[in-house]
C-alpha cells in the first residue's frame, strides 16, 4: 500500500526533474571544485592552469598574517561556542522542562528571532554599542568579538539541544526522582548523559557558524583583529593568488570534518531511544 | 489517604477519595480510562500534589514531600528505563541515589536479577531487551530499594495476551515473595479480579466501591460497578420486608426472593436488583407444574449463543425485560433450547443484590 503510494507520487518521474537536480548540484559544487583544484596550481593565476604544486599551501603556512588570523579565528570560535552552548543548554532546559505558562512561546520566539534579523542590522547595532563601551572602558581586546560571536551563536546551539530535549521522555526524569534522585542528581545522572549528543551538536554548530562569520566580525573588530574570513576578504581587494584557494581549501576540509562528526553524533542517538 | 481532591484548572479529576490500603496487600484501582486512576497514583508517588486532602504512610503525612523523599516506587506504563544504562545499572539506580555502598548495591542487583529471571543479562543495554524483559527490569528497578509501596500503572497493557497472563502470575508471586504493598492500576476487570486482594472501582474521579474481588463481583453496590464488571441482569422489584441482612423482594411474576443490599442503605419501595447470568438456569416449562416460588421467572428464548464451554440463552421475560442465562455445557451435544422455546428460569440461593440508587 505505502509502496504503491510512493510509486505513484515518486518525484523522480516528473519530467525534467533529473535535469534540474543535476543543474543544481552543478551550480553548487562546480565553483567549489574549481576553487579546490586551483589551490594546487603551480602558477600565480587562479584561472590559468600551469601544473600541479603544493606551493600555495606552503606559502599560506608561512604567511604570519594567515597564521595569526587562523589562531584568532579558532580562539574566538572555541570560546564563543562554549559560552553560546552553555547559555543555549540552560535556555533549552528552561523552555522544555517546565509546565507551559503564559509567555513561554514569547520567550521561545525571542530565542529564535536572532536567526531572522538581518546580520547587518545586528552588526551595526553592535558596532555602535561597542564603540561606546570602548570609549568608557578603554578596553579594546578580543572580548568584543567573543561577546558578539557568543551572542549570535546561541540560537544555533539552541536548536539541536532543544530538539534532543523534546525527544527525551519526561518520564525518565520522573523515574529518577521516583528512585530517590534529588533534582541535581537527576540532572547529573539522567538528563545530562542523555542530552550530551545534543550539546555536542550545538557546540559544533556554534563553532562552525562562528568560524565562518564575516559581517559582524568586520564591523566589530578593532585594528589588527582580523579573523581568517575577514583577512581573506581584505586580501581579495588586492592581489588574488591561489594562496586564497589553498586557505579556503583547508578551511573547507575543517568545516567538512566538523559537519561529518556533527552528522554522526546527531544520527546515532536515535538508536538508544526506547 | 483521606478526602483527596484534585483539580486541573476547573476540571476535577479526583473527587473526594478516601481509601485505606493495608500493609502487604495487592490493591487494585479499577475503572474506565479517564476516571482518575493515574492521577491518584501520581499523587501517591508525589508527581502531583492533591488540591485538598491528606496522604499518610504508616502514620506520616507525605502529601507535600517530593517524589525522591517518599519510600514509594513506581513501575511506569512505558517502563521509563534509562536508555544510557545497562540492565544492572538501571536496577541499581535507586540504591545508588540513596548512597548505599557498592557491595550492597551489587548484591541486591544480583538478587533482583534472579528474582525477575534475567540471569546473564545484567551487562546488556536495556535497549536490546524485548518488551517483556524491559517490563521485568522496570519491576526489578522499582523493587530493589525495597519501597514500602510499589505503584504499578497499567504495567501489562503494552504486552500481548500470552505474556500478559504469565506476567500476572509473576506479579502475584513477586508481591507475595517480597511482602511489599502493591497498588495496581488497570482498566481490565478480569485482570483486577484475578490478581487483587482488594479492588477499588472508580468512575468520574470517585471511588464507587471497595471490596474483595468476590464482593465487587457478587455484591455490586451500584449499577456502574455491576455493569463495568462482567455480564449482568437488572430487574426492577419491590421490597416487601427487611429480615436482618436480607431483604425480601417481589419480582414481576409475584415470586418473592431474598436479596442482599449494601450496608449503608435501607432499601424500601421500588429498587433494582442484579443477578449474574451464571446464577440462573433455564428449565423447560412443560414437565412439572412450576410454581412461581421454584421457577420465579419465565419467558421465551430469543437468542442462543454457543461458546464451547458455555451457552448463553437470552430470554425475553413476560414483562418484556431481557434476561441472560449462562449455562455450562456439562454434557457434549446440542445445548437444549432453541430460539422461540418457552423456558422457566431457576435461581441459585441468595444471588440477588439490591443496588444503591
Ligand atoms: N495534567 C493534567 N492537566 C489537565 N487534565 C489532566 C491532567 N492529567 C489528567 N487530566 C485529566 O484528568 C482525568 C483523569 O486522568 P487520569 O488520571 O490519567 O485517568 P486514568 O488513568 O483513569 O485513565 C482525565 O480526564 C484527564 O484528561
Ligand atoms: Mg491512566
Amino acid at each position: 500500500m505505502a509502496r504503491n503510494v510512493a510509486r505513484n507520487f515518486s518525484i523522480k518521474r516528473l519530467p525534467g526533474f533529473a535535469t534540474i537536480a543535476m543543474l543544481c548540484f552543478f551550480v553548487l559544487y562546480l565553483p567549489i571544485a574549481t576553487l579546490v583544484v586551483y589551490a594546487f596550481n603551480a602558477g600565480t593565476s587562479i584561472a590559468i592552469w600551469e601544473g600541479l604544486s603544493l606551493r600555495w599551501f606552503a606559502s599560506a603556512w608561512q604567511n604570519q598574517q594567515v597564521i595569526d588570523a587562523s589562531i584568532r579565528s579558532l580562539q574566538i570560535a572555541s570560546v564563543a561556542a562554549v559560552i553560546a552552548t552553555a547559555c543555549a543548554t540552560l535556555a533549552a532546559l528552561a523552555t522544555t522542562r517546565t509546565t507551559p505558562y503564559r509567555g513561554l512561546t514569547f520567550k521561545y520566539s525571542m530565542l529564535n528571532i536572532p536567526l531572522l534579523v538581518p546580520e547587518i542590522v545586528t552588526a551595526v547595532a553592535l558596532l555602535i554599542l561597542f564603540s561606546r563601551i570602548k570609549v568608557w572602558t578603554g578596553y579594546s581586546g578580543l572580548g568584543y568579538l567573543i561577546a558578539a560571536h557568543s551572542a549570535f551563536c546561541v540560537p544555533f546551539a539552541y536548536l539541536p539541544i532543544r530538539a534532543r530535549l523534546e525527544n527525551m521522555d519526561l518520564s525518565l526524569e520522573r523515574a529518577a526522582a521516583d528512585l530517590y534522585a534529588t533534582p541535581y542528581k537527576t540532572f547529573r545522572y539522567v538528563t545530562l548523559p542523555l542530552l550530551w549528543p545534543g550539546i555536542l551538536a550545538g557546540l559544533m554548530l556554534a563553532f562552525v557558524i562562528s568560524l565562518d562569520d564575516v559581517v559582524i566580525t568586520e564591523f566589530v573588530k578593532s585594528g589588527g583583529q582580523d579573523t581568517l574570513p575577514t583577512y581573506m576578504l581584505g586580501q581579495l581587494r588586492r592581489v588574488v593568488t591561489p594562496e586564497m584557494n589553498a586557505i579556503s581549501t583547508v578551511f573547507l576540509m575543517l568545516s567538512l570534518a566538523i559537519v561529518t562528526v556533527f552528522f554522526f553524533i546527531s544520527r546515532n542517538p536515535q538508536k538508544d531511544e526506547p | 489517604m483521606h478526602g483527596i481532591k484534585k483539580w486541573f484548572g476547573n476540571f476535577q479529576a479526583v473527587d473526594d477519595v478516601s481509601l485505606e490500603i493495608r500493609p502487604n496487600e495487592f490493591f487494585t484501582l479499577l475503572g474506565p480510562s479517564g476516571c482518575g486512576k493515574t492521577t491518584l497514583l501520581r499523587m501517591i508517588a508525589g508527581f502531583e500534589m492533591p488540591t485538598e486532602g491528606s496522604i499518610r504512610l504508616d502514620g506520616t503525612e507525605i502529601a507535600s514531600l517530593l517524589p525522591n523523599q517518599r519510600p514509594v516506587n513506581t513501575v511506569f506504563q512505558n517502563y521509563a528505563l534509562f536508555p544510557h544504562l545497562t540492565v544492572a545499572e538501571n536496577i541499581g539506580f535507586g540504591l545508588k541515589m540513596l548512597g548505599r555502598p557498592k557491595a550492597e548495591i551489587a548484591a541486591t542487583v544480583a538478587e533482583m536479577i534472579k528474582l525477575v529471571h534475567l540471569e546473564g543479562r545484567g551487562g546488556d543495554p536495556v535497549t536490546q531487551l524485548s518488551g517483556g524483559q524491559q517490563q521485568r527490569v522496570a519491576l526489578a528497578r522499582a523493587l530493589a530499594p525495597r519501597p514500602k509501596v510499589l505503584l504499578l500503572d497499567e504495567p501489562l497493557s503494552a504486552l500481548d495476551l500470552k505474556l500478559r497472563k504469565s506476567m500476572q502470575i509473576e506479579l502475584k508471586r513477586l508481591q507475595s515473595e517480597t511482602g511489599i504493598t502493591f497498588v495496581f492500576v488497570t482498566h481490565d476487570q478480569e485482570e483486577a479480579l484475578t490478581m487483587s486482594d482488594r479492588i477499588a472501582v472508580m468512575s468520574h474521579g470517585k471511588v464507587r466501591q471497595v471490596g474483595e474481588p468476590w464482593e465487587i463481583y457478587d455484591r455490586p453496590a451500584e449499577r456502574f460497578v455491576a455493569d463495568f464488571i462482567g455480564d449482568t441482569n437488572f430487574l426492577d422489584v419491590d421490597v416487601v420486608a427487611i429480615e436482618g441482612e436480607r431483604a425480601r423482594v417481589r419480582l414481576a411474576s409475584g415470586a418473592e426472593i431474598p436479596a442482599t443490599f449494601p450496608a449503608d442503605i435501607r432499601p424500601a419501595g421500588k429498587v433494582t436488583i442484579v443477578i449474574r447470568p451464571e446464577h440462573a438456569r433455564a428449565v423447560s416449562t412443560g414437565l412439572s407444574p412450576a410454581t412461581p416460588q421454584s421457577v420465579p421467572l419465565s419467558g421465551t428464548v430469543h437468542d442462543v449463543v454457543y461458546l464451547g464451554t458455555d451457552t448463553h440463552f437470552h430470554v425475553r421475560l413476560e414483562d418484556g425485560t431481557n434476561f441472560m442465562v449462562r449455562q455450562q455445557n456439562a454434557r457434549s451435544g446440542p445445548c437444549g433450547f432453541a430460539v422461540g422455546d418457552p423456558v422457566g428460569i431457576e435461581l441459585s440461593d441468595d444471588v440477588a443484590q439490591i443496588l444503591r440508587d
